[in-house]
């Protein structure tokens, strides 16, 4: 009985991140290291979910791009600070699926990676291609060539912009954030 | 939509990490949906090292908490916005707990909240006596379940469930039920 009581105060976190996904529409959160294991099973909970949803080809194929983007070259070990975990969110509202990941990276890398992502969401999507070309005939063994690869990418498949954000976790570190949207429609 | 959920991420983020949440699911629950869970959980196991006889039981908990949401998850479908259902993963290095939170029709409580009740005064022998004297009735009648899947998921934790009801409209409440397994050798 002891643990009831303990523990009844603290249940309330379950109706709160109830009520919290249900209004932003988000669907499923997972925190952890990203493995390759762990990818697939996002991927096909993903699936499962537009299966459920009737999705469109088309439309489940991009989120499938871009989490696997997310998933593999941006939210990877060599950008996160070792033994700290990343997050993937996913969301869907009647218009789009939207892809978050978070993780803390080294606060020094906050200005290059703005940068960059402001470069890409301006440029055009011919331009986007192009750089996409070169990017990958250079040495992808770099880890933030593949980042920026992976960003392009992302770009390019949703035709949206790339929204992101850093809060201060340290004085090092800060929590780097990337949401991106797919529409669902054509 | 600005990027005030995106600012958000991070408070997730470390709400999951308070809460040792490895993995949410808001929504509706498909059979498929469910087959994707567990296979999430597992890939955890995995890169944990979890022994067989904690799997199992992890695993039992986890079939009978997504049973119980997908039996139920209808039932409130005129009286409630929607019937979506939180599932949750918590693990840590001396137990996981298997969180569930659904909405549940007003004039049940007062038998789950009995059931569970009972279920938490018994010890280990109790609870396979009154899981037999369930099955029996069950055969008859599993209109509103016998409680099998609280005896059994009771017996698989040895812990006691955590529970509560919190009113959400004159006609319905939000259930939220924790099921502890501890993570040691016997």
């Amino acid at each position: 009985m002891e643990l009831i009581k303990n523990t009844t105060a603290k249940i309330d976190f379950v109706e709160n991140i109830h009520n919290y996904m249900n209004k932003q529409k988000f669907m499923l959160s997972y925190r952890g290291s990203i493995s390759q294991s762990i990818t697939k099973s996002i991927l096909l909970m993903t699936e499962k979910k537009m299966d459920l949803e009737h999705e469109e080809n088309s439309v489940k194929k991009k989120v499938f791009g871009v989490m696997v983007e997310c998933l593999q070259n941006i939210c990877k070990p060599q950008t996160t600070d070792k033994g700290k975990d990343a997050i993937v969110m996913i969301a869907k509202s009647d218009e789009h699926y939207i892809v978050y990941i978070g993780n803390v990276i080294a606060s020094e890398k906050k200005e290059v990676l703005s940068q960059k992502i402001n470069e890409i969401n301006l440029l055009p999507r011919e331009e986007l291609k192009e750089q996409h070309k070169i990017l990958l005939s250079n040495n992808l063994n770099d880890s933030n060539n593949q980042a920026i690869l992976g960003l392009i990418d992302i770009a390019k498949k949703t035709g949206n912009k790339i929204e992101f954000f850093f809060n201060d976790v340290s004085d090092t570190n800060s929590f780097f954030s990337l949401k991106t949207i797919i529409a669902r429609a054509n | 939509m600005g990027t005030s959920e995106l600012k958000d991420i991070y408070s997730v983020y470390q709400n999951m990490i308070e809460n040792d949440l490895i993995m949410i699911y808001e929504g509706e629950f498909s059979q498929e949906i469910t087959k994707s869970v567990l296979s999430m959980a597992e890939k955890n196991f995995d890169s944990e090292n979890i022994e067989a006889g904690i799997r199992k039981k992890v695993f039992n908990v986890m079939v009978e908490g997504l049973q119980n949401i997908c039996k139920h998850q209808h039932e409130v479908d005129d009286k409630a916005e929607n019937s979506s259902a939180i599932f949750m993963i918590a693990f840590n290095d001396d137990e996981y707990r298997i969180i569930t939170g659904n909405l549940i029709d007003n004039t049940k409580i007062d038998i789950v909240k009995s059931k569970i009740d009972t279920i938490n005064e018994l010890d280990q022998e109790g609870l396979k006596g009154l899981y037999k004297e369930a099955r029996l009735k069950s055969t008859i009648s599993d209109v509103g379940g016998a409680g099998l899947g609280f005896i059994d998921m009771a017996r698989k934790s040895g812990c006691k469930l955590v529970y509560s009801f919190n009113p959400v409209n004159p006609e319905i409440s939000f259930f939220s039920l924790i099921t502890t397994i501890k993570n040691t050798k016997e």
